[in-house]
């Protein structure tokens, strides 16, 4: 990589990580809201 | 490159459209949250042409302005080839008379129909007409462009196209695979019903139609600012695009996934069978895919830049990014704004659990983070970083830019917020809520706190007009000779990328086939289930018009 | 393609495949779903409650600008309702809160939902899609003794 010391996107794996779980969080949390609203 | 003076004022002007359109749209955007909360009520008469006008002004009319300005740049940058000059005029002029005859429709309350113009209620024909001409003006500019690629790709035989490039034939050819299905609703059916040529109208196809063109719009909207997100920004940020080949690939994705879905507006309507519902749900899936590789590659492109300039750690190299420069700012915070408009985006197309949110406040709380926030915090950013580029003038006040940004990510968190806790609690949409009769206090609660959103979100458009306008009245600072975008270098470089990559007629083939297999299904079901219907109303009263 | 963008790419899609089995999953096993295409039932003209038996009703809601017909049912709790819903003018939405049944008003087609009302209370429902300047006020409840 000319000299140039392999970039490993360390940070950005990290940050994606993070927003896979807050989406999976925020998700079921409306998935859940269905299933009780239909259920009562 | 050396612009043509024309072409730089022509580019400034489609900007001072637009922002002419936004400046009156965020007033009707506040005045909405102040009757919504009750804080100040408005007789509906107003409020639901303030809310046409809120939503035709920012969501069509700017955007598409800005848009086709800002693509003519990236155009003649990259190609260092020339528009033809006519057709610029030609689109600019089609455009604008479209823009002011929907225009004076909607502000005589003859064109109450709000911008997705729902039929039986019906507009007056110069409605529709305006709006086709402001479709046909931006297909001039999509010729135009076509042209001026197709005489590059002759000077430059084997050559693969300049990644910009590839945003800009992604974002048109989105654009005319989409605008296919609003031109058949308006020119077959909405406006020879409203010339009452025609009596009668099926509004459950209309919808079908309507909603072909509804979701690849918004990544009409969306794409242009991947491509600042792709191309300029890691170079403002000090830093390298991460991987060129993802960003192709993500726009490629783009042209076959956006229009196949739009089933995903319509899952709680009659006469369309749910198993074709759950094919669109699974494409929508599909097309959420590239963006969640744009948030990857977008932060790792960052990342670079950070640890360029000395950031290390997991988490901490984040504070080592420009934060205080304005372009910068504007970019950051539609991107932040951007991850909570995903997921919320997410929610919506997640087919039964659409029964929830549909139709309610949490649908404008999910836009706002995308089109009101990612892309239109992006373009403001660009309108400042062009005014600069193309007329050679300072930015009246690079740090006013970084407040207004900051400021509207604020807003719109907190205006979202409370739309969203209104929409679990399905309190509607595009509804005067300040004379609604069945808002419960702590329902009203969370409105105000939206309203409170939305001021702040006001304070700072109108910190960014005066940045603007203020930037206009500087004195050129430099006479503007060569127009140099801060195109990003690649970290990766495509070296052996395969031809395919570079075939447009291969990618937008494909598009076409899938919309076909994904729609047939979906008309046969509309006719067979759903019935013409005599008679357009006026909103303002429950007689039909004669 | 770069080694960290497939990774980025593969954790991406399995989000959105848990997400898509979660949602057809709960359609299949738990008869959760959205309204489909009915072809049996023609657009109504007025609407009206029928008795099927104890605890099962039909409703016909008939959606007019700015008025639901009926647009005050009353039931026993526990009770199985069967609505169908149509436009006589413009298009409506027909929402009821807090129970996630949220079904179009269109004119010219007819839509179809079966809800159960187990708890007791009032079932709040609303016009979801502008009609007019009186969609604000549209709106009636289902009590649930």
């Amino acid at each position: 990589m000319k000299g140039e010391e392999r970039f490993i996107p360390k940070g950005a794996i990290a940050f994606f990580i993070a927003m896979i779980l807050l989406y999976a969080i925020m998700w079921f949390s409306i998935y859940f809201l269905l299933i009780i609203y239909r259920g009562g | 490159m050396r612009m043509e003076k024309y072409l730089r004022s022509m580019v400034m002007w489609h900007i001072y459209v637009g922002l002419l359109a936004i400046s009156v749209g965020v007033i009707f955007g506040l005045l909405q949250v102040l009757s919504r909360s009750g804080i100040y009520v408005l007789p509906p008469n107003i409020y639901y042409q303030g809310l046409t006008l809120h939503g035709v002004l920012n969501a069509v009319v700017f955007t598409t302005f800005f848009i086709v300005g800002f693509l003519y740049v990236i155009t003649e940058t990259t190609l260092k080839e020339k528009l033809n000059k006519g057709l610029v005029y030609l689109s600019f002029f089609t455009m604008l008379i479209g823009t002011l005859l929907a225009g004076i429709s909607i502000l005589t309350n003859k064109a109450t129909v709000l911008y997705t113009f729902y039929p039986p209620l019906k507009a007056s024909p110069m409605f529709y007409i305006g709006a086709t001409l402001l479709i046909v003006g931006s297909w001039i500019a999509v010729l135009n462009t076509s042209l001026t690629f197709l005489r590059w790709r002759r000077n430059n035989p084997g050559q693969k196209t300049p990644g910009p490039m590839v945003a800009v034939i992604s974002i048109y050819t989105v654009w005319m695979l989409a605008t296919i299905g609003v031109a058949i609703e308006v020119l077959f059916f909405l406006i020879p019903w409203s010339l009452g040529i025609v009596k009668s109208i099926n509004p459950e196809l209309a919808r079908t139609l309507f909603w072909w063109f509804g979701h690849p719009l918004v990544y009409f909207w969306l794409l242009p600012a991947y491509l600042a997100w792709y191309y300029i920004l890691p170079k403002v940020a000090g830093g390298k695009l991460y991987s060129e080949v993802a960003a192709r690939i993500v726009f490629i994705m783009f042209i076959v996934f956006s229009t196949p879905v739009g089933l995903h507006h319509q899952y709680s309507d009659p006469g369309i069978t749910n198993v074709w519902k759950g094919v669109h749900a699974f494409f929508t899936f599909m097309v959420a895919l590239p963006s969640f590789i744009t948030a990857f590659t977008i932060a790792a492109s960052l990342e670079y830049a950070a640890r360029k300039n000395g950031g290390n750690g997991l988490f901490s190299w984040w504070k080592k990014l420009p934060w205080g420069n304005y372009f910068f700012a504007y970019m950051i915070s539609a991107m932040i704004a951007f991850i909570f408009g995903g997921i919320s985006g997410i929610v919506n197309a997640s087919y039964n659990m659409n029964q929830v949110v549909h139709n309610t406040s949490w649908v404008p709380g999910h836009f706002h983070l995308t089109v009101g926030s990612a892309v239109f915090l992006t373009f403001l950013g660009l309108s400042l970083y062009l005014a600069n580029k193309l007329t050679g003038k300072k930015i009246f006040n690079e740090k006013l830019g970084t407040l207004s940004a900051y400021l509207w990510l604020i807003g719109v968190l907190i205006f979202s917020w409370g739309m969203m806790q209104l929409g679990r609690a399905g309190i509607p949409r595009r509804t005067n809520l300040g004379l609604a009769p069945y808002m419960t206090p702590e329902e009203r609660i969370f409105m105000i706190i939206a309203a409170v959103g939305g001021i702040i979100m006001f304070i700072s458009a109108v910190l960014f007009l005066i940045n603007f306008v203020g930037t206009l009245l500087n004195k050129k600072e430099k006479e503007v000779e060569l127009v140099e975008i801060d195109y990003a270098d690649a970290y990766y470089k495509e070296t052996n990328l395969s031809p395919i990559w570079d075939n447009w007629k291969v990618w937008i083939g494909i598009a076409i086939l899938l919309i076909i297999i994904n729609y047939t299904p979906v008309f046969y079901d509309v006719f067979r289930a759903t019935y013409f219907v005599e008679g357009g109303y006026s909103p303002f009263s429950p007689l039909p018009m004669k | 393609m770069d080694r960290y963008e497939n990774i980025a790419i593969r954790a991406a899609l399995m989000l959105i495949g848990v997400f898509f089995i979660a949602v057809i999953g709960l359609a299949i096993l738990k008869g959760i779903d959205v309204p489909t295409c009915i072809t049996d039932f023609p657009p109504f003209k007025e609407g009206k409650v029928i008795k099927l038996s104890d605890k099962e009703y039909q409703v016909q809601i008939l959606a007019r600008m700015w008025r639901f017909e009926p647009n005050r049912i009353e039931i026993p709790a526990g009770s199985k309702v069967i609505i169908y819903t149509t436009s006589a003018d413009v298009q409506h939405g027909f929402e009821i809160e807090g129970k996630a049944v949220n079904l179009m008003a269109i004119p010219g087609a007819v839509n179809k939902a079966e809800v159960v009302f187990n708890k007791p209370g009032t079932y709040r429902f609303v016009c979801n899609e502008f009609c007019g300047i009186g969609h604000q006020a549209m709106y009636g409840e289902i009590i649930v003794k």
